[in-house]
């Protein structure tokens, strides 16, 4: 019945016991059913509605009196309105009473509804009596539904011990703490850490159980989740190929922290310091070591590596150094190449990856990745190696081509120097000699005995098999020597060359005999592509700085390349001439590509093809 | 080819000069030195340019010439030679043994063809051999100018007489053909003896084959 409604019944009863009170002869305490009206009231569980409605009772009983009686006469009459005040009084107090202890219990339960924990209440039987507002949201069940259902069936709780033990506990101590599994309305199924309470009348006779259960599922799939992780990464650790060390780089931090420089200036402090180095590399202290790379060095456990560790890393700062930069600047990893010593002195070439964490204050965390790259680097050998071989060949075969023009280059200082020679004899055996033309001749003789003998080292050292050394090169050298080696052929076909060399290139870093063979390569092929045709022969070989790479062009006025062949150019066994190779312009594509540059080809049929080539230069000064 | 012996100097005239054409420095040094070793005189040129563009000698000469050289071709200059009427004998060297080069050398005219590196007595007997020929060839050239010059002197009358003679005809067989008494023919070829510097008529028609005025009786057979 609603508030309201209670009022009007409660002013209805009050007025009827009013009007029989007045209205009928009965002689009794009829004034004490107002106890009845302010009941009613009560029910509205409001204080002032209980005040009203005692008030007007008694208001209503002294009415009713003084209407009926007068105040003639104090005899029964009297005495019955005043047990039926009475009456009214002490009903009202405690009703009064009563509302004060509701209200106080109705602020615990609200305490009880603000908890985010399932708070339910269970009598001895285990009939529920209490059920709060997280209950009702997590379990799915509202108050109405909760309350006179068993807990354990409606929950299907299931327990990791026995209930009966767990039930004696709960009587013996008066909690019991635990873990369980309920399933929701919906059938899911939670993990809960449950709390209970034995509540005890003021007799001390436990009459209930207060059930206090904390949802939990999140927390105990995120944990174990963690656990497996735990276990997935460290089985990644333990069986992976890749070998994984595990450093604390934190006492590092501390360390790069307390440098005076900064930012770009770091580098070139940390390089000043190779004590710097040397201290922080002891800083980064190992943590663990995983099997693969304790295999890698020989070590047979990780305290064996973590103890050689310095014997491991051998003497190489650089790549240290390099790391120790990317880790002071902020980067989340650092690659590189380097050495690792073995425990049985033998050298692993290693490719790293050092991961840092975002935060530095997770430096504790550093993961380094080590794989063995010797056999990539032994594959790595021998595809330059065999490059090498077969730039050697095309070399031979370059020379072999040139054979009749080199033959005619060595003959001419020998002729010169027979001629000379003889000459000089004619001059010693005159009559009388004349010393001065035997000087002339024998300087003669010198000079071109020289001569030949750069020639017979210019062609060695072309067709010297060496493996590709990196040098600064000045560019104008290996164009002079290789248009040195063509010169002769090129004019014996009456081929003009053309050199135009900006002054001041800078250097170039690489190998000088396979950039000469590319030049040589270049300008014999334009030669050969002009051979026998009318008009004037103009090789020119070009070399200017274009932007950060030096460019070289080697031009030709012969008859150009047919548009199907563009594309072939510089596949490997491709070839316009008779009894070619086809291997000379893929040799030297691949070697132009292997310094770091670039070669191409235009070409207009009728007006000559262009090669283009470009090679970084090198920031380097070129070796005097 | 008759080969002195080494140790004579060759019997040139001093004046005779070798022109050496080669691209290569060290090789035209050494010629030098070796034809003026044995007091020959010598002109050096790098390129068959400077060769054609230079001066050459009035004298007796040789050209020692490089047969693969840098813009022209050896044989090529050789026809460029001719044409320009430089008659120089020429002397090919190659570096290397060319067999149809030098067939073709020979064929065009060359002296001689050697390759580098040579004997020195034998690129001088080339030389020697070149320079003979050139001595002949100018002797020859210098004696049908001197019977040209001789010829240049004779009237109309005493050619024709003397084309007459030369070809067989008697004195009267000429009075007859051309018209004359026998005695001014008579007069006429003394003149022509007298004129030509010969003495018998052997000389004269030898003279006049020279010249090639030797077959004057066919032409006027026919007339």
């Amino acid at each position: 019945m609603s508030r309201a409604g209670l009022r009007f019944w409660s002013a209805v009863l009050a007025f009827a016991v009013f009007m029989v009170d007045v209205l009928t002869p009965l002689e009794g305490a009829v004034a004490v059913l107002y106890v009845v009206a302010i009941l009613l009231a009560a029910r509205t569980n409001r204080r002032n509605d209980i005040v009203v409605a005692a008030t007007g009772c008694i208001v209503l009983t002294v009415v009713a009196y003084l209407t009926s009686h007068d105040l003639q006469t104090i005899a029964s009459p009297a005495l019955r309105a005043l047990v039926s005040l009475a009456a009214i009084g002490i009903t009202t107090l405690l009703v009064l009473q009563n509302h004060a202890a509701t209200t106080r219990l109705a602020a615990q339960a609200r305490l009880l509804n603000l908890s985010h924990d399932m708070i339910f209440v269970r009598d001895r039987g285990g009939v529920i009596t209490f059920w709060n507002k997280t209950a009702e949201q997590t379990y799915g069940w509202s108050t109405d539904e909760a309350v006179g259902q068993l807990a354990d069936r409606l929950l299907r709780t299931s327990y990791s011990e026995r209930r009966e033990a767990i039930e004696s506990s709960l009587l013996e101590t008066g909690r019991w703490e635990g873990r369980v599994e309920q399933r929701t309305k919906a059938g899911a199924v939670l993990t809960v850490d449950a709390r209970w309470a034995l509540q005890h009348n003021h007799l001390g006779k436990p009459v209930g159980v207060l059930e206090t259960h904390t949802d939990v599922t999140d927390r105990v799939a995120a944990h174990n989740a963690l656990v497996q992780s735990e276990q997935r990464y460290r089985r990644m650790f333990d069986a992976s190929r890749i070998g994984v060390v595990e450093e604390d780089w934190s006492g590092l931090r501390a360390a790069l922290d307390a440098l005076p420089a900064r930012g770009a200036e770091l580098r070139d402090h940390i390089a000043r310091h190779p004590d710097f180095v040397r201290q922080a590399r002891g800083l980064a202290r190992i943590l663990d070591v995983n099997p693969a790379l304790q295999k890698m060095a020989g070590a047979t456990s990780a305290a064996a590596f973590i103890e050689n560790v310095d014997k491991l890393l051998g003497e190489n700062d650089r790549s240290f150094l390099d790391a120790l930069v990317a880790f002071a600047q902020g980067e989340r990893f650092h690659e590189g190449e380097t050495e690792l010593v073995r425990l049985d002195g033998r050298k692993v070439p290693v490719l790293f990856t050092i991961t840092f964490s975002p935060r530095s204050d997770e430096d504790h965390d550093v993961l380094v990745f080590v794989i063995d790259i010797t056999e990539r680097r032994q594959a790595q050998d021998a595809l330059l190696a065999a490059q090498a071989e077969l730039a050697h060949a095309a070399r031979v075969a370059t020379l072999g081509e040139l054979s009749a023009s080199i033959a005619h280059e060595v003959n001419q200082p020998l002729a010169a120097i027979v001629t000379s020679g003889e000459a000089g004899l004619r001059w010693l055996r005159r009559d009388i000699p004349d010393l001065k033309e035997v000087a002339t001749t024998i300087g003669h003789v010198v000079a071109q005995g020289r001569r030949a003998s750069e020639i017979v080292t210019r062609i060695r050292t072309f067709l010297k098999k060496a493996p590709p050394q990196q040098g600064v090169l000045h560019i104008g050298e290996v164009i002079e020597e290789a248009t040195e080696l063509v010169a002769r052929e090129l004019a014996r076909d009456d081929v003009a060359l053309v050199v135009e060399t900006e002054p001041d290139l800078p250097p170039v870093r690489g190998d000088r005999i396979q950039l000469q063979q590319v030049l040589v390569n270049l300008l014999i092929n334009a030669g050969q592509a002009m051979s026998g045709r009318p008009g004037p022969r103009t090789v020119t070989l070009r070399a200017t700085l274009d932007g950060d790479m030096l460019g070289i062009t080697v031009q030709d006025s012969g008859p150009g390349i047919q548009a199907d062949d563009l594309p072939r150019l510089f596949d490997p066994f491709f070839t316009t001439k008779d009894g070619g190779m086809g291997m000379g312009l893929a040799i030297c594509r691949s070697t132009v590509e292997a310094h770091g540059g670039r070669l191409s080809v235009a070409s207009t049929p009728g007006s000559g093809a262009t090669f283009h080539l470009t090679l970084p230069h090198s920031q380097e000064h070129a070796l005097p | 080819m008759t080969r002195p012996n080494q140790a004579q100097p060759p019997a040139q005239p001093s004046s005779a000069t070798v022109i050496i054409v080669d691209d290569d420095a060290g090789i035209r040094a050494s010629l030098d030195s070796l034809f003026r070793s044995v007091g020959l005189e010598t002109r050096l040129f790098g390129s068959p340019a400077e060769l054609l563009g230079g001066s050459l000698p009035d004298g007796p000469g040789c050209i020692v010439l490089d047969v693969r050289l840098p813009g022209v071709s050896g044989l090529d200059l050789q026809g460029q030679l001719v044409r320009q009427g430089i008659s120089y004998p020429i002397i090919f060297m190659t570096g290397h043994g060319d067999i149809p080069m030098s067939v073709r050398a020979m064929k065009a005219g060359a002296v001689d063809f050697l390759s580098k590196p040579f004997r020195d007595q034998d690129m001088l007997d080339a030389v020697t051999a070149a320079l003979e020929r050139d001595a002949l060839h100018r002797a020859e050239a210098a004696t049908k100018d001197d019977i040209r010059a001789q010829y240049e002197t004779l009237t109309a009358r005493e050619r024709e007489v003397m084309g007459h003679v030369t070809a067989g005809l008697m004195n009267k067989q000429v009075a007859a053909l051309i018209g004359l008494s026998e005695i001014t023919v008579k007069i006429h070829r003394g003149n022509v003896m007298r004129k030509m510097g010969v003495r018998s008529l052997a000389d004269l028609v030898r003279k006049a084959e020279a010249l090639g005025v030797s077959q004057t009786r066919r032409t006027t057979d026919q007339t």
